[in-house]
């Protein structure tokens, strides 16, 4: 965590109560100056970030303000959706990852376990659970969540829309791509789309449906060259920050202006990294790959471990483009295509052949598969993906935590299982 | 506490029925009765696989057993998962279900895809399949349902080198169906009070249609409950409990309900009701049939819609003469701890008194487990 955070997380813990968040976030004006202030705090940071705080709160401004219908939406429903409907997108889960970053996720987390969601689900659902019953968060109009590719989203967003009162639309992913998958997912988006167009009045329009899909397709071009860029060595973006901000611009912007602008903003400052040969820390020993769409989000400092010990998170699974770009005539096609390529859908072989791959494109040494408590589908793997890794010669190491809950993290097993496999590295 | 517990009675009823001690017999070791039956074995562990398919191939199916094992596959599955699929892996990889010939699950949750994946990777058996399985009942849904099944049909053919026609899948949705109405039947009884075995004793012969040849266990399950029905008993002051949940590991908590003074009245599990509740529908297309009724039965807390499940349990409260609920799920069950907030609020809603449970087949479990079960029927009792 950079010195500006540290201040900020404890000016928020210590002068904002919850309350006092709860009114900053409804209030306008207060969103404004929560903005210009947290601009101003995080002054030092590149400009892709400063466009996700633009992002962060102008969303949740006009989400609290209701300027347009509200949709929240699961992290692995194609943001394309709601961008083509004209709808207003809040992502629980990216929201709360930030929780847990500005500490809050604690009092959250606490408010779920009164209400009854078990200590042994997904933190990032019970934190979102706790932000919704607290009233951190606008009210959705409707929800719309996919099935993949874990059972606790889609059972998360129904229980929300029981909460709100509202309609929840679930995209039914078949288990893998072939046969007659593809038309059955096209066939549920054609149904969604009416679902959409009955509940708030907004329909799919051909031409605006086109334009997001070109620009999720530019967006993704942008996406593809910075995943060139952080082949080299040093490496020019931290896994850290590829889990934070990067992968929730990733998830809730493309097909839209602001997705292109935020990834043209950091394909710049990572071209300018890699011109200037700057790596994250100082001297690169080691190149890792970092296994699982998340990481401890709540103060932690694994990845100052890492960097004391010479390694750095070269690339994260979370950000590898596994989707062709989509033909812009044929959205509902080309979405349901994006959402069955998906590396996490189908047999484990899926997963393992994508990260060989990336293992092999980033010249890692080893990688680090981080079992979030909670998370079934991931976790389920890490042994298996650990055993094939091995066989391939990469060392793996399965580091258990939690990306939200702090209750489950060590610092001191976390520090002396990495150093024990960093050493092994040699 | 007053009156003469079920069990008790059953317990007495049992040394005069021959029936129930022969299948009791039977039980102790299905895995030899299923070997005398001379076919192929294939193990199964989910509710929602279409076992009438499996019956048409010549096949015969047998539940996994949801017990705690000495090898809980802590290698190759990770702790934070569902203890009936890590102790299902430790028996195949300790070689405890090389009987079996082939495996096939459902792509019903989370922990069910991730077995298929290590079940295929550190065990041996001969044939391991995926059905994948919607999680909405749409008419779309309902199709593509019908086309896996079609293909899961064609890799029974392939695997085994049989041949399988329309009408042996419909002769084996006939056999199913007499078992589900032989079911239907005992809980009938057992909601009209006149049931002289216990809800232990119930889930029992439930469990031997799982793991037992079929066709032959039918026989005898229909001769018992022939007996049964003269079976009638008075009524008993005890607190009427129902049980819901995921599944009951074997000896389950219905045993623990009934030693603390309880009766269990109904349940609500993949290891009872939900096994059998409804009939299969015949259809002149026999495949379309085993779509629509997978997809429309009572549905497991995996499926979208899982309000259904949730009326379902608050229609049994009320059919059952139920004085208190058991929720009970196995630790890491996902789809079931979502439920467990929706399912709080409707039963406080109607004043039905609750307790929330979960295991995870670790010595000590069962203890605890007996000892808030006998609070929770000494609160219960104040109610009767």
């Amino acid at each position: 965590m950079t010195f500006s955070e540290t201040i900020m997380l404890e000016r928020i813990k210590t002068e904002l109560g919850p309350r006092v968040i709860r009114g900053l976030l409804r209030s306008g004006f207060a969103m404004e100056s929560a903005k210009g202030a947290a601009k101003w705090s995080y002054r030092r940071e590149n400009r892709a970030f400063g466009l996700w705080l633009d992002f962060l709160f102008d969303t949740m401004k006009r989400g609290f303000r209701k300027e347009r219908p509200v949709v929240w939406i699961s992290a692995f429903t194609p943001s394309e959706i709601p961008h083509a409907f004209d709808l207003e997108p809040i992502l629980p889960e990216v929201i709360a990852s930030l929780a847990a970053h500005i500490g809050v996720s604690e009092h959250t987390i606490s408010i779920a376990e009164q209400n009854l969601y078990s200590m042994d689900l997904c933190s990032f659902y019970r934190c979102g659970a706790g932000l919704a019953l607290g009233g951190y968060l606008p009210k959705p109009d409707l929800i719309i969540s996919t099935s993949h590719l874990c059972d606790g989203a889609h059972r998360f967003f129904h229980n929300m829309s029981q909460l709100f009162g509202c309609d929840h639309y679930l995209i039914d992913l078949p288990y893998e791509n072939g046969g007659r998958a593809h038309t059955y997912v096209i066939d549920e988006l054609n149904d969604l789309a009416d679902f959409i167009g009955k509940r708030t009045g907004r329909h799919l329009d051909d031409e605006r449906a086109a334009g997001v899909l070109e620009l999720s397709n530019r967006t993704r071009g942008i996406m593809l060259e910075i995943n060139e860029l952080r082949r080299g060595v040093p490496s020019p973006l931290s896994g850290s920050e590829g889990m934070s901000y990067v992968l929730g611009m990733n998830f809730s912007t493309l097909g839209s202006q602001l997705g292109l602008a935020f990834f043209r903003a950091l394909h710049g400052v990572i071209q300018e990294r890699v011109n200037r040969v700057e790596g994250i820390i100082e001297e690169e020993r080691y190149r890792l790959l970092w296994l699982h769409h998340i990481r401890p989000y709540y103060p932690n400092i694994i990845f100052d471990i890492l960097g004391g010990l010479g390694a750095v998170v070269s690339f994260e699974e979370a950000n590898h483009i596994y989707w062709e770009p989509m033909d812009p005539r044929h959205p509902l096609e080309g979405l349901a295509s994006k959402m069955l390529s998906n590396f996490g859908c189908g047999p484990i072989e899926h997963r393992v052949e994508a990260i060989l791959e990336m293992a092999r494109k980033y010249r890692v040494n080893g990688a680090i598969h981080f079992s979030h408590w909670g998370c079934r589908q991931s976790c389920g793997g890490s042994y298996m993906i650990r055993d094939v890794m091995k066989e391939r010669g990469i060392p793996t190491l399965v580091l258990d935590g939690d990306g939200a809950d702090i209750r489950n993290y060590s610092e001191g097993q976390t520090r002396t299982r990495l150093e024990a496999f960093i050493e092994m590295l040699g | 506490m007053g009156g003469v517990s079920r069990r008790s009675r059953g317990a007495e009823f049992i040394r005069k029925v021959a029936t129930f001690s022969r299948i009791e017999g039977l039980l102790k070791d299905p895995i030899g009765i299923l070997k005398n039956a001379h076919k192929p074995i294939m193990g199964w562990l989910c509710c929602y696989t279409p076992l009438e398919i499996i019956l048409a191939a010549g096949i015969a199916p047998h539940r996994i057993i949801p017990e705690a094992t000495s090898d809980m596959a802590d290698s190759y599955l990770h702790s934070n998962f569902c203890p009936y699929i890590r102790s299902s892996l430790g028996k195949a990889t300790k070689g405890d279900l090389d009987f079996m010939e082939g495996l096939v699950l459902v792509n019903s949750c989370d922990g069910l895809r991730r077995l298929y994946d290590a079940w295929r990777l550190y065990a041996k058996t001969p044939h391991v399949y995926l059905v994948d399985l919607p999680r909405v009942s749409t008419d779309v849904a309902v199709g593509h349902f019908r086309e896996t099944l079609i293909r899961f049909k064609g890799q029974l053919e392939e695997g085994f080198g049989v041949s399988i026609f329309e009408g042996d899948i419909e002769e084996a949705i006939s056999l199913s169906n007499r078992g589900r109405r032989l079911f239907k039947e005992l809980y009938n009884l057992r909601k009209a009070h006149k049931l002289s075995i216990s809800g232990s004793q119930v889930l029992d012969l439930v469990k031997g249609d799982m793991v037992l040849p079929k066709d032959h266990y039918l026989g005898l399950l229909q001769k018992l409950v022939g007996e049964l029905r003269d079976g009638a008993v008075p009524r008993t002051n005890l607190p009427r409990v129902m049980i819901t949940g995921s599944l009951l590991e074997d000896p389950g908590i219905a045993d623990l309900v009934e030693k603390a003074g309880g009766e269990v009245a109904c349940d609500d599990l993949c290891t009872g009701s939900r096994y059998f509740w409804e009939c299969i529908e015949q259809d002149d297309d026999p495949i379309l049939a085993l779509s629509r009724h997978y997809l429309s039965k009572i549905p497991c807390a995996r499926m979208m819609d899982s309000n259904r499940r949730l009326d379902h349990v608050m229609d049994l409260v009320v059919d059952f003469e139920v004085h208190g609920v058991i929720c009970y799920t196995l630790k890491f069950c996902d789809t079931f701890l979502y439920d467990i907030p929706l399912l709080k609020k409707r039963l406080d809603d109607q004043g039905i008194p609750s307790l929330f449970l979960d295991s995870d087949y670790t010595p000590g479990t069962m203890g605890r487990l007996k000892t808030r079960i006998e609070a929770f029927l000494e609160m219960l009792r104040e109610h009767v």
